[in-house]
Formats: C-alpha cells, sequence, structure tokens
C-alpha cells in the first residue's frame, strides 16, 4: 500500500489562489454585515441629531414633551396623547394575538391531522405573513367601520387591525417553536400515563415558551413601529386627546410623528424626531421586559 | 408534591391573566359610560391639506370651554372624505376643492343635505432667488408663457426683453398633487396643462424652495407657508392678474383683503343640514366664523375675507 505524495494528489490545484478567494469572501461578507450596521447607525445618529437640536435650539423640555398632548402650535404640542393611544393599541394586540396565536399552533402542531386542508393552511400562514400591512387596514376598514359590524374608528378596531397583521408571524414562530420540542419528551411523558392535554400543558409549551416569547416579541415590536393599517382605521394625527379605553377614538405614536414631518415649520420635524426617540425608548423598553421574561422561563426549566 | 406546587404556579399566572382582561374590560365600560347626556363630539374629515386648519380652530374651540367637547378632525383625502360625507357618517367634510357631481348625486341619493362654507384662503406662492432683481412683478400671462404646454421660453428675456438673457430654470410641484392642479388651472386654464420640456417637478414643496434657492435664474411655485418659513433663501413674485393694472405681492394684507389673485385658492368645509341642528356644531360653526382669520396663520392659511365670513354666519342663521 502506497499513499501518492501531497503534491501529487492536489497538483492540479493552485492553492495560494484557493486562500484569496478565502480571504476575498470572508472581507465581503463582513462589508455587508457592517454596510447595515453603518447604516442604522447613521439613521440613528440622524435622528438623535435632530432631536437633540429641539432641546438645544428650540428649548422643548423633555418632561413637558412627554406630558403634552397634541397641539398646532408647536411649543406647546407633545406626544402624550398619542403615546397613551399605542400603549392600549398595543396592549389590546397583544393580548389577542398570544391566546390565539399560541392556540393555533398547538392545535396545527400537536392535535391537527395531516391533511390536505390543514396542509394549505400551514403554507397559507407564511404567505399572510408576507401580506402589506395597509391590506389589514383596509379589510378592519372594510368590515368592522364601513361594513356590517360598523363599531366605528376606535381603538379595538385599530388593536384587531395590529393583531391581524401579527398574528400569522406569531403563529409561525409559535409553531417552529413547538416542532423544535424532540418527540422523545412527549413519548416520555405518555409513558407515565399523562394524558395529551397535560402533556402539552406541562411538558411541550414550557419547553417551548423561550421560543414563543421571542417570537411574540419581535411580532409586537413590529406592531409598535405600524403606520399605515392605523392611518385607514381613522387614526387622529392631531392627539389632542388622551384615549382612556377600547372603544376611545384612535391615536397612534407612528401617525401623529408622520403628521408632525410633513408640517412647514422646522421645530415640527424636530417633534417629529423627538417621537422617534419616544417610540425607540419604549421599543427598547419592550425587549428588555422581553428578554427578562425569556430568561427567567428558560431558568425555571433547566 | 412537585407537581401540584407546578400547577399552583400555573393557576396563579392565569388568574393574573383573566384579571388582566377583566381589568381591560372594566375599563372599556367605564369609558362608555362618558356618553350619556349630550354627545359633545364632532366628526369632521375630508381634504388632508385644508386638515390642520380645522384642527387650529378646532383646538382654539376646545381651549375656549369648559365641557369636554372634542373636534376629530381625520384627513384621509377630499375624495375619500366625500365618500364619508355623502354617507351622513361625517359632521363636517373639508376640502381643498368644490364638491364633484358624482359626490353631489350620492348625496342626493342618501338623503343628506349639506352647506358650503367658504372658511379659509391659500395663497400659492411664485418663488425666486433672491439675487433675482430684475423681477419687479410677473403679470398671470407671463406665467403663462413660462408654464405653458409647449412654452417656447427658454431664457429671462423671452419673457421680457429687458431681463437677462439667460437660461430659466423653472421648477414646479409634481402632477399628483392638488396644488399643481390649481396653479395650472388658473395660470394655463386647464388642469394638468403644462410644458413638457425644461422642467423639474417635485413631491415635496421645500425641494422647490431648495431648488430656486440654488440657482438665480431660478422660478418654482408652491404654498405660502414655505416661503413664510424661507423668506431668508427664496423671494416671493407679486404677481398681476389679467385685466387688472396693479400687481400684489402675497402679503397677509392682500391676501386677507381678496387682492392677490387669482393664485388665491379657496378652502371649504361642508356641513351636515341635519347635523347642525346640535347646539355643539352650531357653537363651532360660529365659533369657526368668528375666529379662523386669526388662528389660520397658525398653520399657513389665510381665514376667508370679511364680507365671505359675514355670508357665513346668516347662511347658518337660516339654516336653524
Amino acid at each position: 500500500m502506497s499513499t501518492p505524495p501531497m503534491d501529487e494528489l492536489f497538483g492540479d490545484i493552485d492553492l495560494e489562489w484557493e486562500h484569496r478567494k478565502n480571504r476575498a469572501f470572508r472581507s465581503l461578507c463582513f462589508l455587508s454585515s457592517i454596510l447595515g450596521l453603518a447604516a442604522l447607525a447613521l439613521l440613528i445618529a440622524d435622528v438623535l441629531w435632530e432631536a437633540y437640536r429641539g432641546v438645544s435650539e428650540y428649548d422643548i423640555g423633555i418632561i413637558h414633551f412627554i406630558t403634552s398632548t397634541g397641539s398646532v402650535n408647536p411649543d406647546r404640542a407633545g406626544m402624550y396623547g398619542a403615546l397613551v393611544g399605542s400603549v392600549l393599541l398595543i396592549v389590546l394586540a397583544s393580548i389577542m394575538t398570544f391566546f390565539i396565536g399560541v392556540g393555533a399552533a398547538i392545535y396545527l402542531e400537536e392535535y391537527a391531522p395531516d391533511t390536505r386542508l390543514v396542509r394549505l393552511i400551514d403554507a397559507n400562514l407564511a404567505n399572510l405573513a408576507g401580506v402589506p400591512s395597509v391590506v389589514y387596514g383596509l379589510v378592519c376598514f372594510g368590515l368592522l367601520i364601513n361594513g356590517p359590524l360598523d363599531l366605528g374608528r376606535i381603538i379595538l378596531v385599530g388593536a384587531i387591525a395590529l393583531a391581524l397583521v401579527v398574528l400569522p408571524i406569531i403563529i409561525v414562530s409559535a409553531m417552529e417553536a413547538l416542532r423544535a420540542v424532540p418527540d422523545s419528551v412527549r413519548n416520555g411523558s405518555y409513558a407515565i400515563g399523562a394524558t395529551r392535554w397535560q402533556t402539552i400543558r406541562r411538558v411541550v409549551l414550557p419547553a417551548a415558551m423561550p421560543g414563543i416569547m421571542t417570537g411574540t416579541i419581535l411580532a409586537i415590536a413590529n406592531a409598535w413601529g405600524q403606520t399605515a393599517p392605523l392611518l385607514m382605521v381613522g387614526a387622529i394625527a392631531s392627539a389632542r386627546h388622551v384615549p382612556t379605553g377600547p372603544f376611545d377614538d384612535i391615536t397612534a405614536l407612528t401617525v401623529t410623528i408622520f403628521d408632525w414631518a410633513f408640517r412647514f415649520q422646522d421645530q415640527f420635524h424636530v417633534l417629529a424626531a423627538m417621537g422617534i426617540v419616544g417610540l425607540l425608548v419604549v421599543l427598547l423598553g419592550m425587549n428588555m421586559v422581553a428578554i427578562y421574561i425569556r430568561s427567567r422561563y428558560e431558568k425555571e426549566l433547566s | 408534591m412537585a407537581p401540584s406546587q407546578n400547577a399552583d404556579e400555573t393557576g396563579i399566572t392565569r388568574r393574573t391573566t383573566l384579571a388582566t382582561i377583566a381589568g381591560v374590560g372594566a375599563v372599556a365600560v367605564a369609558g362608555c359610560s362618558d356618553d350619556d347626556g349630550e354627545d359633545l363630539t364632532v366628526e369632521a374629515s375630508g381634504s388632508n391639506t385644508v386638515r390642520p386648519l380645522t384642527d387650529a380652530v378646532g383646538e382654539a374651540f376646545e381651549d375656549s370651554r369648559d365641557d369636554d367637547v372634542r373636534i376629530n378632525v381625520r384627513g384621509p383625502g377630499t375624495g375619500a372624505g366625500f365618500e364619508e360625507f355623502t354617507q351622513g357618517d361625517t359632521t363636517i367634510q373639508n376640502a381643498s376643492r368644490d364638491i364633484s357631481e358624482p359626490e353631489a348625486a350620492r348625496a342626493e341619493e342618501n338623503g343628506i343635505e349639506y352647506t358650503r362654507f367658504i372658511v379659509g384662503q391659500d395663497g400659492l406662492t411664485v418663488y425666486l432667488h433672491p439675487d433675482n432683481d430684475w423681477v419687479d412683478y410677473l403679470t398671470a400671462d407671463e406665467l403663462q408663457q413660462i408654464y405653458d404646454f409647449e412654452s417656447d421660453v427658454e431664457t429671462w428675456s423671452d419673457v421680457r426683453s429687458e431681463w437677462p438673457d439667460e437660461d430659466i430654470d423653472v421648477w414646479s410641484r409634481d402632477t399628483d398633487s392638488g396644488t399643481f392642479d390649481f396653479f395650472t388651472e388658473v395660470i394655463n386654464g386647464e388642469a394638468a396643462r403644462v410644458r413638457q420640456d425644461d422642467i423639474t417637478m417635485r413631491q415635496e414643496t421645500i425641494a422647490i424652495v431648495d431648488g430656486v434657492a440654488q440657482n438665480q435664474f431660478a422660478i418654482g411655485f408652491g404654498g405660502w407657508s414655505f416661503w413664510q418659513e424661507n423668506q431668508d433663501r427664496v423671494n416671493a413674485a407679486p404677481i398681476q392678474d389679467r385685466g387688472e393694472s396693479e400687481a400684489f405681492a402675497p402679503t397677509v394684507e392682500n391676501i386677507n383683503a381678496g387682492d392677490y389673485t387669482p393664485l388665491t385658492r379657496p378652502l371649504f368645509t361642508f356641513y351636515n343640514n341635519e347635523d347642525v341642528s346640535r347646539q355643539i356644531v352650531q357653537d363651532f360653526a360660529r365659533f369657526y366664523f368668528d375666529n379662523v382669520q386669526d388662528v389660520a396663520l397658525d398653520v399657513g392659511f389665510f381665514g376667508a375675507p370679511d364680507a365671505t365670513l359675514e355670508e357665513n354666519h346668516e347662511t347658518l342663521d337660516q339654516l336653524i
């Protein structure tokens, strides 16, 4: 038995060239990741600079901005009315989507037989997740405001629109999380005599919860930034009144920011930047809470 | 022991969740019960351009009263707003143009009677570079020469022979805007009729201000408020209407007096006659006519002339 020498085996390969290709590909990947990051950094820097201009140039107090409602006078305008509307919308939408979304995922993943209908639903969920959000706004306008139900332009309808936008995302991610729980765990549970319900509740769900939470958080963050569906269901951009419940008129921070950005006064453009900072702060806060919940569940499991 | 403990724990979570839902429900019911007694909400919709004007008056109206009155103003656009108004969904319809025939027909079909009030004015302004020292004024005909379809104006001297023999840089709003439609209609005689080459069109008025501010030989047009906000960067040309012997600059006095023609366009509000029987709607309408001139400037518009507002009061008297 004789092994051919190395230079004979790889004689036709230019190693130097291969290494160069390797390095080139690595730098290309690095550049792509940096480009995305740089764009984000530029965007945030621009918004922060504009917002800083509001505090320094126009002397807008941050507390005043947070606690004042909307106004046509930029000296008086603040984001309180819009912010409360956004929070109400997101709380309602989260409650609706979490239970319906996780319920649908459990059914599709744990109970549903592998029929053609189920596979059709399965395939269409991914398509629904890609539908532009303004379409859901139109659907809600047609069915719930202008249509047979006639609920009016209320927070509840806005929340339903947002829920519809993010529901497919939550279902798909929850299904992924459930699928990631190994079958051996389920079988072990059945083997000691647990029913299906007991298995899902005590074994599968706790194991899948961190994954479900991650998907839900991402979906809710998506809903938090939505503007188009809320415009469709008649959000009030001026936001002079603070909504008090699900049957009140719709206000939303994103819609108010959109309005401010197109005013002719420069001071409103600065206010829009300050509103965006507020939007981002709440978003970061939500993510932090979510990460905390997630890590807690993970600890409980181990 | 361990499993039952676990069950207790999830039980608490579930109870907390139910309590949260119940809490939200309770707040909802509480929100509803405010509505007994007289309804103090007035719904307005329509033009997104006019929306800030009604919002400005609405805010002043709300501030002037002690009760919890609400003027809700939405701005889906004049057309979409008429859709709601002609179904009787809204009390006030803001419009940057008059009601169209199909819209009026639909109102009649649905048995909706309405009244039109001219409440405000928007002064379109012709922007010039600050170093443009030759244009003392422009006539409507000269504007038409510059902007008309198949215009042969290439240099300023093509407009008036004593003006410099330099290429004119023509700017305009884009063809989708109501501003463009209005300007072309009053200057060129037909909406959307405009020169096809050597013209720069922009979707945002501020882009036109920027463009004109960068070229001494540029001309453009857009909202009055953008000139006000950028007076250090662009000048406004005085305009002489056809059949007039005097040119008027777009000053507050000239526009309020109705002298700045033909580039002043009226802004309308339509009221649903049935809703005018509500005291709060009457109060708001009167407040609107009395105060629009004061608050309009804050949002870049003008109130309607005194005579028009006086007429509005009389029309309202007859309605009641």
